[in-house]
């Protein structure tokens, strides 16, 4: 079912200098995404997981050409998004969405619902007034708010109906890809189901590609085809939503599918390590190195790379089993 | 055993633009000493509202305690003068809430304002002592090298650790309950799992009650003996762990479980609850459930249901249970 590739990330990266001092003296980089590798097909869900800080939203914002990259290459339909420059950008702009985590802050509280839909449809003059009110029907229906809606005000939506407003707004463009950051995890657990079923449903309607971004495992695995892990800003292991569950080859991966509380089973296991704030970023070796329970000399020494092991699957590791 | 806190029809009102809205209706709740309880519930439920209760924390100018009882080791909480809740509070009872960061003072150094939590309560102790028991108190919550982080200020401490510091300082004054507001909810999930297995280890070691606060039914299952769920200023089902998670009854409590993204499962569309919550100014005149309950029945619209004992020690406040036990 899945076909071409829609969106191919090569060797990204993106450092930030790290200043000090009046005279802002570059001390050192801070490496917040150092080259990741990794692509999106049409209709696919890529699910982006990971702690915080490790990279997933910078990762998510360098896609979207949010912010400008440090090294390396995004393609989307074969085009290199960064050389992209005039209509070409606007085009491009109108094909990659993003939606953000939280619901309350991304939608201008000044503006009546009905403004803040059929903003992107103004700025890329897509439909005269006429059209415009039948398309907001029409897009209100997709995401199932009703149409009087329209009249009302950000602060008298919950924070699930602000999500489909969201979805509503971005859907008018008729995006091919949705860069989609926490978008649940400000959600009660009933509204959070309903909106991860409606993201399906669009998917099969549209042929849309998701980039879905979350620190939640279990959400990812309900929607996503294929799943990344991140750590420090490297993709440490990258597999098929229900092989990398079956068969985590990366000691993070088990570590964080055994810190995730089951409402099925009990556990008592007790996890060992650190905190990764507590810890130096090391200067060589494997990101993971110091909270590795399996680390030997050589992942001190030298850097790993994502190599497959089996079948669509990828790990990043000197010592994977 | 006799119960250490016990809370009876407690009602609370939050005022807003001259209305009284109900955010509490009807509550009763009892905790046993070195027992964990989990309250479970969506926003605006009233979760919060009830361990504000216990506090006697809720803004005299946002809303109050309209009735109830909230008995503490058999002294009513609700009775209490200003000062005896000054004395009760991180001293018998101890709270952490959801953000560390903002429960911190950044001016003082964590370990200070430990320090004075038990100074305050224990004007007969010493400096040094004092400081020596805040110590403790960081060592108790596995933070590594307490005599140095006892100088640090919040911003030098990882979120984790933040929440560590909380839960020392809740813990200084050694409470007989602990009420925990969505204590990981800001936290990584591996950070979160060594929390909530602290939070296991001071219920056995220092036969500790804890109230658990959280909308997360995964970290429920992991920790509590004993789970409530709430809806719309209810308790609509109450029993044990087990039987919660084996044997829900309350349509609400199915839904829920049922709509969890839960790791151990995957499937292809997750079953949900239609609607939203109501609208707690504008509440139904039934069941609050009824307009997004699967299984309503007529008689859910006349009148809300009442908690009935289903099975032994299996509280539901549904009107489809009381007529299936009833034949």
């Amino acid at each position: 079912m899945i076909m071409a590739d829609l969106l191919e990330v090569k060797n990204l990266t993106k450092y930030y200098p790290v200043e000090k001092g009046v005279f802002k003296q570059s001390v050192g980089t801070v490496k917040a995404i150092d080259g990741v590798d990794f692509s999106i097909a049409v209709k696919e869900t890529l699910g982006l997981v990971g702690e915080s800080g490790c990279g997933k939203t910078t990762c998510g914002r360098l896609i979207a050409n949010l912010l400008p990259p440090t090294g390396g290459q995004v393609l989307f339909d074969d085009e290199d998004i960064y050389s992209l420059r005039g209509k070409h950008l606007t085009a491009f702009r109108k094909k990659v969405q993003v939606l953000f985590q939280d619901p309350f802050s991304s939608l201008d509280p000044r503006q009546s619902i009905y403004d803040i839909i059929t903003e992107p449809i103004r700025i890329h003059r897509l439909h005269n007034k006429k059209d415009t009110r039948t398309k907001v029907e029409e897009l209100l229906g997709l995401v199932g708010l009703p149409n009087d809606i329209v009249n009302g005000y950000p602060h008298q939506l919950s924070g699930g109906q602000r999500q489909r407003i969201g979805l509503a707004r971005i859907l008018s463009l008729n995006p091919r890809l949705i860069i989609a950051d926490e978008p649940v995890s400000s959600l009660d657990i009933s509204i959070q189901a309903q909106i991860i079923n409606l993201f399906k449903d669009l998917q099969q309607k549209y042929d849309l590609s998701y980039l879905f971004i979350s620190h939640d495992l279990g959400v990812v695995k309900h929607i996503a085809h294929r799943i990344a892990v991140m750590y420090r800003g490297k993709i440490m292991e990258l597999a098929d939503s229900e092989e990398l569950f079956a068969r985590p080859f990366h000691p993070y991966t088990k570590m964080l599918i055994q810190s995730i509380p089951s409402i099925r089973t009990r556990k008592n296991a007790v996890l060992a390590g650190l905190e990764k704030d507590e810890l130096p970023v090391p200067v060589k070796g494997c990101a993971f190195y110091a909270r590795c329970a399996k680390a030997e000399d050589r992942c001190r020494e030298m850097v790993p790379i994502l190599e497959p092991k089996g079948e669509k699957h990828f790990v990043c590791c000197w010592n994977p089993e | 055993m006799q119960n250490l806190l016990e809370i009876k029809d407690l009602n609370v009102e939050y005022y807003k633009g001259g209305q009284a809205i109900p955010a509490v209706r009807g509550v009763d709740l009892a905790v046993k000493p070195g027992e964990i309880i989990g309250l479970v519930g969506e926003s605006g439920c009233g979760k919060s509202s009830i361990a504000l209760s216990i506090m006697r924390l809720i803004p005299p100018k946002q809303g109050k305690i309209i009735s109830g009882q909230i008995l503490f080791a058999g002294r009513d909480i609700v009775k209490f003068s200003e000062d005896e809740c000054r004395d009760y509070r991180g001293n018998k009872i101890g709270m952490v809430f959801q953000e560390a960061f903002s429960s911190l003072n950044p001016v003082f150094k964590v370990g200070d304002q430990i320090k004075e939590a038990i100074k305050l309560h224990n004007p007969d102790l010493g400096q040094e002592e004092c400081r020596q028991r805040s110590i403790d108190a960081l060592r108790l919550v596995n933070i590594p090298q307490p005599k140095e982080r006892y100088g640090s200020y919040p911003h030098q401490l990882s979120g984790g650790m933040q929440q560590r510091a909380m839960l020392a300082m809740a813990l200084a004054c050694h409470p007989q309950l602990l009420i925990a507001d969505e204590p990981t909810t800001a936290l990584d999930v591996t950070i979160q799992s060594q929390i909530l297995d602290l939070l296991v280890k001071f219920k056995s070691e220092l036969t500790m009650s804890i109230l658990m606060i959280t909308h997360n039914l995964a970290i429920v299952s992991q920790i509590a003996d004993t789970v409530a769920i709430m809806y719309a200023g209810q308790i609509v089902e109450l029993a044990s762990r087990e039987k919660i998670f084996n044997n829900p009854l309350h349509p609400y409590t199915i839904g829920l479980l049922n709509s969890v993204p839960d790791i151990a499962t995957r499937k292809e569309r997750l079953v949900q609850i239609t609607g939203q919550i109501p609208d707690p100014g504008n509440l139904p005149d039934g069941c609050p459930f009824d307009p997004r309950c699967p299984e309503a029945l007529t008689a859910c619209k006349d009148a809300g249901p009442l908690m009935v004992e289903i099975e032994e020690q299996h509280f539901v406040r549904c009107f489809k249970q009381i007529n299936v036990t009833q034949g």
